[in-house]
């Protein structure tokens, strides 16, 4: 074997030994190394900047680093310290043999490479604690042995060294004897027979496995894999893109979150310049499933925002990556501005990196278990195989059918989350089927993704007013179906009435009204539902045309407020007139009537008459109540004009300088309560105020959509109950906009994130500066 | 002529060649240097990653002084916010840099002693309390102010009380970074500063005390205040006062109302300023007087409290332009012109929360109008 060895000193010591194994060595100063054979060994001595020579590659060469005083090892390579020279150098030129051995699957070898040379470092701990049991043992030292011959037996274990694992354990069980039996005023030695046993005995096993282990092929790279190493150290899969990306100039977080990230066994990759990474990421081929953005860099000229808008263009159609920004300010705008780009996931510096990791580790999970079930509706059977595969392969559970007559059917049977469905179908057209299936209540709830090979605008927009939530034109890229499928499923839950709209009148489709009805509309003080149809003079009910809808949606936005939302449910002119009190409603219906009747002729032609009637019901004022009656509203067909108006309005909150608000206040502790009490009730403002966490919930729960205008002021230090669950509860019921106050007495930083993370507008760390509070609040009501 | 222009040219030539190579070194040095601390922060922070505890055998022997290992400390500490991160910075200052610390706290040069207590500050080892606590009265300031950070990380009732009382030796030019490290403090600091409330029979030290609960809410109860408002001493009465602003317990703003009577004008203001600070309108009437009082904080606490009654507050004070009194004519034309946005600022910007400030400007200004 060719040996170089690098020292600046005589390094006899080590070439004697190498001379008994039988080596050819070479000897060359450290800081002017001859050109180096690739096929040579390498042995560095007496290195003072704990750097081998930049000329020497320990990836393609196998590289052995001594020192005089510590082990380290700035390289992936071996290393150890001068003074276990005789014990370690014989085994390290055995691993090196094998090094050179192994020729297969490169990824395999390195594999091997890494399991050897960590083992190697662990084995070296144990060595330098056996000598110093030997010699001057203390308590101290031999729990360390201990722990240390845990860790080995583990790692040994986890990296295919059954043997080693075993002896390890041994060692460990014994080791916890001596310790019971060591007296600290006698400090007897740990016998050296025993320790020079144990080590052969580990060497030997070490030899031994790698001995028997096969050498790697390409052609049974999984037969090593069983034979070899247990399922934590399977061998790198075939490239899908990494898992985490993380963009921030600082380089130490990036090491730091790496490093946590080898652990933790997911793929990670760092880019410290802002430029680069926006090179990067534009690229199509660059894929990840979270991608993390620092916000401020002060060395950059763009923000890490600009960095995502430019991602979000480069992926508009597929975007399979959950965006997460990191940001050193915790400021409102910042995470409004996040909020708007919709983005995932917020962190804050100082980061917790456990905590970012299970938030990384939730993502990708979730990511993996939503695999939602596909009805492909299409007559080209080329296309429904192609797609049926794509998707399989994703682990897509799909099936499909060949025209619209099958559809009811096998939807009750399969059940399926998604449709494709082609616009043209034999005999029949996709819009019309549409059309159909969402007549029917049941079926409300399957989304649907238009697929045709024309690019006719026409359709595109006919297919978002029936009710689809996306369309996609042939030729479509099956590459990238799943990742864009998967995209659609992920934002449809959050973002369905933003882009469920009609692209040229704003109509909302019935999704996106599904959508407000339950999730957006309960957080409005008053608000009131209206469903109307249009009746020909002939008395029958006008069938959906889109051209004459446009043109009353045109003339009604014109009426009313930009907020309003006005949108098609069932062939049915829906509105939701937000913000409106019962009587402002009925002022509002009135000269609708009359608007309306003036213009009917030019809506509907020649003749044509708009009727409208009013029904308000006097009761109806809990939430459940108007659920019911909408339900109600939507399965009963009427056929009759119809004008359904909901009012919630019950209390009007009491008046000063123009802010009309009311503060719930849940806390336990009963001074905090009467001295916020006292200071709103000077104030004029009304309060509600609960002791317990469940009370306060409650009556949030009942009766929250009531008093928009509110504020909550949440003390989270409970007794009984987590006050971050409670937050989070809250957080539910309550709108974007209340001011939603979070009162803690931990003041560190990682609480208060948590806080704002879980949903508070503010958090306040206890004790409290109540002018403070007080005017933050009114300053936040007013703002709203 | 001609020689002495040479030599000047030479002289300048000398001087820039001088300063390249001294700018030079300079680069190198500080190339040098930052190499190194980013080397050092790479090991801190993947011993940290990888949990790794026996930290004393991973560090060099050059890097293993407080001068080099503070600073790659602190800086992940700015990052990191962990559990783990608290135990592994202890361990590192503990098993490394313990004995230094020991030395740098007790040496005479006020820089390391400085160093000794940062590295208190980032991980307190309860074994250097005492230690600490006696530099807080240090006569160089920067050690003084680092002691008070160091005592107030330890988070005990004895490093609090410590605190209060060095604080009230202190003159009172040099008792605010005592007081604002306090008030800053966390909450259990808060907890002990209220033990000591409660404990003490020094009027002195709880004057001290009452003015870092005073300004908090939710830390003193009523019969406490009442008790302090109840009180003959008029400092511990002034800032008894000003809990009130920030816990408006209704029976204590009875006794607010009663101050506005007072003899002495100081608490009329600080009552005024009370009332106003908490909008109870109830005590309107009382604050009429004040606009036409002669003392300066006394008129302007009384219009800014009737400012922030709302609309009886305003028409009396409209009522006020036509008063006799140039004075009090003055004080209402000023806060009626005042826009909105100023007076949204609060009068607890303008408003000195202090009685010795109080005191102090009167003396300084016997006729300010």
């Amino acid at each position: 074997m060719n040996i170089l060895v690098l020292s600046d000193i005589d390094p006899k010591e080590i070439t004697s030994i190498l001379e008994q194994h039988g080596c050819t060595i070479t000897t060359a100063p450290l800081q002017s190394p001859p050109s180096v054979d690739p096929g040579s060994k390498i042995i560095i001595v007496d290195s003072h900047e704990n750097t081998p020579p930049s000329s020497i590659n320990p990836d393609e060469q196998s590289v052995l680093f001594i020192d005089t005083s510590y082990v380290e090892h700035p390289l992936n390579c071996y290393a150890f310290s001068m003074q276990w020279i005789a014990d370690l150098l014989p085994i390290a030129l055995f691993l090196f043999e094998q090094d050179e051995k192994k020729e297969g699957d490169q990824e395999i070898e390195k594999l091997f490479r890494d399991y050897r040379r960590t083992l190697f470092t662990k084995l070296q701990f144990i060595i330098d604690y056996f000598n110093q049991a030997v010699n001057a043992p203390t308590k101290e030292l031999l729990e360390l042995l201990k722990h240390h011959v845990h860790k080995t037996a583990g790692s040994a274990g986890t990296y295919g060294y059954p043997k080693v694992s075993q002896i390890c354990k041994t060692l460990e069980g014994e080791l916890i004897a001596f310790i019971e039996r060591f007296d600290e005023s006698d400090q007897k030695p740990y016998p050296q027979e025993k320790k020079e046993e144990y080590l052969k005995q580990i060497f030997a096993a070490c030899i031994e496995t790698e001995e028997k282990s096969p050498p790697p092929s390409q052609d049974a790279p999984n037969q090593t894999q069983s034979n070899q190493t247990p399922p934590s150290a399977e061998p790198p899969k075939e490239q899908e893109g990494i898992d985490l990306f993380l963009v921030d100039d600082d380089q130490e977080l990036l090491a730091l979150i790496g490093a946590e990230a080898k652990k933790r066994g997911i793929t990670f990759e760092g880019e410290s310049s802002f430029a680069k990474a926006k090179e990067r990421i534009t690229n199509p081929s660059f894929t990840t499933k979270l991608a993390l953005f620092d916000i401020h860099s002060p060395n950059e000229q763009i923000t890490g925002f600009e960095l995502i808008d430019a991602f979000l263009q480069s992926r508009k159609e597929s975007l399979t990556t959950t965006i997460a920004i990191l940001s050193e300010r915790a400021e409102l705008p910042e995470r409004a501005q996040a909020n708007n780009l919709g983005i995932d996931l917020y962190f804050e510096k100082p980061i917790d990196i456990g905590f970012l990791f299970e938030q990384v580790q939730n993502q990708l999970k979730d990511r993996g278990e939503k695999k939602a079930r596909i009805l492909i509706v299409d007559d080209d059977t080329e296309y429904s195989s192609m797609a049926l595969q794509s998707l399989e392969k994703s682990g897509f559970t799909c099936t499909s059918i060949l025209s619209g007559d099958q559809l009811l059917q096998t939807i009750q049977e399969f059940k399926p989350e998604l449709l494709l469905l082609d616009i043209n179908l034999p005999n029949q057209n996709g819009i019309e089927l549409l059309r159909a299936l969402r007549t029917d209540f049941r079926y409300r709830k399957i989304q649907v993704i238009m697929v045709t090979a024309s690019n006719n605008i026409e359709d595109v927009k006919k297919c978002y007013a029936a009710g689809a939530r996306e369309f996609l034109s042939k030729p479509i890229d099956f590459l990238q179906l799943p990742s864009q499928i998967q995209n659609f499923l992920r934002k449809d839950e959050s973002l369905q009435h933003a882009y469920a709209r009609d692209p040229d009148f704003g109509l909302y489709t019935q999704g996106a009204l599904e959508g407000f009805f339950t999730s957006f509309l309960f957080r409005y003080n008053s608000f009131c539902i209206l469903f109307f149809y249009i009746v020909k003079p002939d008395g029958s009910k006008l069938q959906y045309d889109r051209d004459l809808y446009g043109k009353l949606a045109q003339k009604l936005k014109h009426f009313f407020n930009t907020g309003d939302v006005i949108g098609i449910y069932e062939d049915t002119f829906t509105l939701l007139l937000l913000d409106y009190t019962l009587d402002q409603a009925l002022v509002m219906i009135e000269s609708l009537h009359e608007f309306l009747r003036n213009d009917a002729e030019t809506i509907l032609g020649e003749n044509g008459v708009i009727t409208v009637a009013a029904h308000t019901p006097q009761d109806g004022n809990s939430m459940e109540e108007i659920f019911s009656k909408s339900n109600q509203l939507y399965t009963e067909k009427n056929e009759k004009p119809v004008w359904s108006i909901y009012s919630t309005l019950e209390n009007v909150p009491l008046q000063r300088d123009n802010i009309i608000f009311s503060v719930v206040l849940i806390s336990s502790d009963s001074q905090i309560l009467t001295i916020l009490s006292n200071a709103f009730e000077f104030r004029n403002i009304t309060v509600q105020s609960y002791e317990t966490g469940v009370e306060g919930y409650n009556y949030l729960l009942k009766h929250f959509f009531h008093d928009r205008n509110s504020a909550i002021i949440l003390d989270g230090d409970f007794e009984k109950e987590n006050g971050y669950v409670l937050l989070q509860k809250i957080k539910t019921v309550v709108g974007e906009k209340t001011p939603l106050y979070f009162l803690s007495f931990l003041s560190k930083e990682e609480d208060l994130t948590e806080g704002l993370n879980l949903g508070a507008t503010r958090i306040f760390s206890k004790p409290i500066q109540l002018q403070v509070l007080l005017d933050t609040l009114e300053k936040d009501v007013r703002r709203r | 002529m001609e020689k002495l222009v040479y030599i000047e040219y030479l002289f300048i030539l000398v001087i820039s060649l001088g300063v390249a190579i001294a700018g030079g070194i300079f680069e190198l040095r500080t190339a040098f240097i930052d190499k190194r601390r980013k080397r050092l922060n790479t090991i801190v922070a993947k011993l940290f990653s990888e949990k790794i505890l026996e930290v004393d055998q991973f560090f060099p022997k050059k890097y293993r002084t407080l001068r080099t290992l503070l600073p790659a400390l602190e800086e992940i500490d700015r990052k990191v916010a962990a559990p783990y991160w608290t135990f592994f910075k202890e361990t590192v200052l503990h098993r490394i840099i313990e004995k230094e610390i020991d030395l740098y706290l007790t040496s005479i040069n006020w820089e390391k002693t400085v160093l000794g207590l940062k590295a208190l500050e980032l991980a307190p080892l309860p074994l250097y309390q005492e230690k600490v606590l006696s530099l807080l009265a240090d006569p160089v300031d920067i050690v003084r102010f680092h002691a008070i950070k160091a005592s107030i990380a330890f988070t005990t009732y004895r490093s609090t009380k410590s605190l209060i009382t060095t604080m009230e030796t202190m003159p009172a030019v040099l008792q605010f970074p005592y007081r604002d490290a306090l008030s800053k403090a966390p909450y259990s600091v808060h907890q002990f500063v209220l033990q000591i409330y409660r404990k003490t029979e020094s009027t002195s030290e709880k004057i001290e005390c009452l003015k870092i609960l005073g300004i908090k809410a939710g830390l003193l109860s009523e019969a406490e205040i009442t008790e302090a408002l109840q009180s003959s001493n008029r400092y511990l009465c002034w800032w008894g006062i000003l809990a009130v602003s920030n816990n408006p317990y209704k029976p204590c703003i009875d006794l607010v109302i009663e101050n506005l009577s007072s003899g002495m004008w100081q608490l009329k203001a600080v009552a005024a300023y009370t009332i106003g600070v908490l909008h109870y309108a109830a005590a309107t009437d009382y604050l009429i007087p004040l606009i036409e009082a002669e003392q300066f904080w006394l008129r302007f606490t009384g219009a800014t409290a009737l400012r922030f009654l709302g609309e009886h507050g305003m028409s009396i004070l409209e009522a006020a332009k036509q008063s006799k009194s140039d004075l009090a004519k003055n004080i209402v034309t000023y806060m009626l012109t005042l826009p909105e946005s100023e007076f949204q600022k609060g009068m607890r910007s303008f408003f000195p929360m202090n009685l010795d400030t109080v005191l102090l400007h009167e003396e300084v200004n016997p006729n300010v109008s």
